[in-house]
């Protein structure tokens, strides 16, 4: 009786699946973040910044980090990541506010930066 | 529902298993995908995994029974039927090899959701061939399908943009919509449900439907009012800039700060973008919050119902039956999210054990048992499981110390989840209590010791905490008891529905034990807490995503005919009802323009350290300067036995109350607040003239502010009333 269990997936169909969302997800990643870094440096004005930086911490670090895990599926990658993103904000500025060092852009880069390390090590493994 | 049977090629048969063995999808999911039965598919793969390990074969008559004895026809119709065994197969495996890149193409052009340009499927290929649309490419005809929800959203917003602010009245935002809002909202339903029963799931076309759905039902009051709405919002835009600019919180000013992380989050996001404050934010928040639910409500469905088709109609429903209104810029909305994703995981990869924590409620195993996720969807290596426990974990943290309610509706949920075998997290609900009860000792002391009474306070008063924010009182307007009513029956039809789900879900392939478990926890839950009489609201909407998965069992138990009429009638009733349940308290919910100049003007004039206070709830205030002021609200009694308090009576008592503070007491009084006294308290607009004239007349009150929506007074006098 065939039941809804999977057959072995295909090593070549699904390394190249995956290579694809690591290129996809790497270029968003490295292109959002290291935008938001420039617009941070240049104090441009909050209706550029603001999007790029919401648009970050709403992508990164978590989505490129969890991509580098290949067992997990795109829609886990994205769903888990949302939330996880949203939630390291939030806990980011509880941090600094419990420890009292209220410092949300340098932090802010920091996660940004990480982000980008996540992004070109996706990029990396793509091409790899 | 039984489907004739069809027939399928050899070229369709090896495209199919080409796509299980190259993409490594699930079976299941390539059927849904190209619209075929999960078990004929399964049997082609078998027969293939048998003919590569074999070099070639004959099917047997399993394979034959599962759709794959056609090859034998086709073969006899090419006359293949006069070779021996070695020679058929080996014609069987050059027509393969022969036929691959016409495979390719013709897959190709099926996962695009393109069946109907394929001439093999009967039906549908006929019907496509008639419109004659079978030759346009995929992206074409992708982008053509979108064109539909894509009018209607344009139609949408653009009629928006010609509503008056005000025409809102007692039944609130619906009586501002002009007609062709309406039109466009009809236009995007029959589009959805026209792509919905498409034997071929259509994406593209549905997926924009329901965003199209949200932004048009969510941006409405932002188009049409001139202030972003809700004065809760405001306040909470206040909080972050509070923590924006000063990197405190302020946990004895208001409990809030108890579970500050959303605030303290907003407020690192306000710093690192530049934004100059938070009211900007609160305008188009419920439309961006609601975007943001629909990728884990969506795979939250495909988890319980194991069908892409009936979890995108569970989703289509959620805009409509979300009518609570907790959405807006506040910790409630950002901790749903939270909690989405949580069940995601814990119900995702941890999902389904099967293993019930009391002997008698275990079920035996069968041997053609789906309702389980295949095993590799469960974490494989530690790494993956590290990396879920991280994201659990993370998750959980931000909802325990962001919001009071959330972590408790999370705990109880996936608790009776591991009660009845869901999840294969035994030991998290352990985790989540540590941490939140964590949170309370560690953070969120301050409110703990002063409000026991608070929570443990409804404890018995179950009546009372379902009901308590539905403002069933005695003195309430018609309108608004009419508005109470709809939302009355939305939630009745919804719970209705998703009872009929669960009797009807027996004989699907669902998950609908993890569906009630969902629905029904939120429910009981809520029974011993009041939560400042929002309890029963709460319940609803932590209660919809398993409700909304029973509806759509309900929906997709029925023929497919019927199935269409009952999803169109429901969306058709839905509209209005969400737009009277949702929006109806507009009238005094919405902000005015002149009301934030008063305000403004207020805090300009208006001493730190001295009293502000309104007339009654809501008010537009605590958007600047947090904890700067001490504030006060008053209550108009009704249930006294002389009725409403007379004006002449109240005025004196107001400037008692206002100045006992030597640095100075203001009153603001607001055409939202005379609504809402009116709407929920039966007090004539006229009292509040009256109350204004005779402020006016008094000695003890000088106006200093005055504008179509608003007067503030301020008390003079102040340090005769401090003497003691």
């Amino acid at each position: 009786m065939i039941t809804a269990s999977h057959s072995p997936p295909d090593g070549e169909g699904r390394q190249y699946s995956l290579r694809t969302q690591r290129l996809a997800i790497g270029a968003l990643a490295v292109a959002v973040s290291a935008a938001s870094i420039a617009l941070i440096a240049a104090s441009a004005p909050w209706q550029i910044r603001f999007p790029f930086v919401a648009a970050a911490a709403l992508f990164g670090p978590a989505i490129p980090a969890l991509r580098l895990r290949p067992e997990l599926s795109l829609s886990q990658c994205l769903v888990y990541g949302v939330g996880a993103d949203v939630a390291l904000q939030m806990l980011a500025g509880l941090a600094l506010v419990l420890w009292h060092v209220w410092a949300p852009v340098a932090v802010s880069l920091g996660l940004l930066v990480i982000t980008l390390a996540v992004g070109l090590k996706l990029l990396f493994d793509a091409r790899t | 529902m039984a489907q004739a049977r069809r027939k399928f090629d050899a070229d369709f048969r090896e495209g199919a298993v080409r796509l299980v063995r190259e993409t490594g999808k699930p079976i299941a999911q390539v059927a849904r995908d190209l619209g075929i039965n999960g078990r004929t598919l399964g049997g082609w793969v078998n027969a293939d995994k048998r003919v590569r390990a074999n070099g070639a074969g004959s099917l047997d008559e399993d394979e034959r029974a599962n759709g794959a004895g056609s090859l034998d026809e086709d073969e006899r119709a090419n006359g293949a039927g006069s070779l021996d065994e070695d020679e058929r197969a080996d014609l069987a495996r050059l027509r393969r090899e022969n036929a691959e890149p016409a495979i390719e193409h013709d897959m190709f052009q099926r996962l695009h959701g393109l069946r109907e340009t394929s001439t093999r499927d009967g039906f549908t290929g006929t019907l496509a061939r008639v419109r004659g649309i079978s030759g346009l490419p995929p992206f074409i005809l992708t982008l053509t399908r979108c064109a539909l929800p894509l009018a209607a959203l344009a139609i949408g917003l653009l009629s928006l943009t010609t509503a008056r602010e005000s025409a809102v009245g007692q039944y609130g935002l619906i009586q501002a919509l002009p007609p062709l809002y309406f039109v466009s909202l009809g236009i995007l339903s029959i589009s959805f449900i026209r792509a919905w029963r498409s034997p071929q799931p259509r994406f593209p076309e549905l997926i924009l439907g329901v965003i199209s759905l949200v932004v048009l039902l969510q941006a409405a009051p932002g188009i049409i009012e001139s202030e972003p709405r809700f004065q809760v919002a405001w306040l909470h835009a206040g909080f972050t800039d509070f923590v924006a600019r000063t990197g405190r919180v302020l946990p004895r000013l208001d409990a809030r700060f108890n579970w500050p992380s959303f605030f303290t989050g907003m407020a690192f996001l306000d710093r690192a973008g530049g934004l100059p404050n938070a009211i900007i934010l609160i305008r188009w928040w419920p439309v961006f919050i609601n975007l943001l639910y629909l990728p884990p409500l969506y795979m939250l469905a495909k988890l319980v119902l194991r069908d892409a088709k009936k979890a995108m109609l569970a989703i289509w429903l959620f805009p409509f039956a979300n009518w609570i209104g907790q959405d807006y810029y506040s910790p409630q909305s950002v901790a749903y999210l939270l909690y989405l994703v949580l069940l995601c995981v814990v119900l995702g990869p941890y999902g389904a054990s099967r293993k019930a924590m009391i002997p008698r409620l275990r079920r035996k195993p069968r041997d053609n048992d789906t309702k389980n996720p295949p095993d590799d969807w469960h974490p494989q290596t530690p790494a993956h499981a590290l990396t879920l426990l991280l994201v659990m974990l993370t998750l959980c943290a931000a909802m325990d110390t962001g919001h009071q309610l959330t972590p408790v509706f999370a705990l109880a949920v996936v608790a009776v989840l591991v009660f009845f075998g869901r999840t294969r997290l035994l030991a998290w609900p352990g985790v989540m209590f540590l941490l939140a009860a964590g949170w309370i000792c560690y953070g969120a002391i301050t409110f703990w010791i002063g409000h026991i009474s608070a929570l443990f306070g409804g404890l018995g008063s179950v009546g009372g905490n379902y009901t308590g924010d539905l403002h069933l009182q005695l003195h309430e307007s018609a309108a608004h008891h009419q508005v109470n009513d709809v939302r009355l029956l939305v939630v009745g039809a919804i719970s209705g529905l998703a009872v009929i789900g669960f009797f009807a879900g027996r004989k699907m392939r669902v998950d609908r034990t993890a569906a009630a478990v969902m629905m029904l926890t939120p429910l009981v839950t809520i029974a011993g807490q009041s939560y400042g009489s929002e309890a029963g609201l709460r319940g609803f909407l932590f209660s919809l995503p398993g409700s909304l998965c029973l509806v759509a069992m309900a929906l997709t138990s029925a023929r497919m005919g019927l199935r269409l009429i009952l999803t169109g009638a429901l969306t058709a009733a839905l509209i209005p009802a969400f737009l009277i349940a949702r929006w109806g308290n507009e009238i005094f919910e919405r902000v005015l323009p002149g009301e934030v100049s008063a305000a403004t003007a207020l805090y300009r004039v208006a001493p730190h350290g001295s009293t502000i206070m309104t007339l009654t709830l809501p008010a537009t205030l605590e958007f600047t300067d947090i904890g700067q002021y001490q504030y006060q609200s008053g209550t108009i009694d009704t249930s006294a036995s002389g009725g409403i308090t007379s004006p002449a009576r109240l005025v004196p008592g107001l400037a008692r109350q206002l100045g006992r503070n030597p640095h100075g007491g203001y009153l603001i009084i607001t055409i939202s607040q005379l609504e809402s006294a009116r709407t929920n308290s039966g007090v004539p607009l006229s009292w509040g003239a009256d109350v204004e004239r005779q402020l006016t007349k008094s000695p003890l009150f000088r106006l200093i502010y005055s504008n179509s929506a608003s007067k503030v007074y301020q008390v003079v006098g102040a340090h005769d009333y401090s003497q003691p």
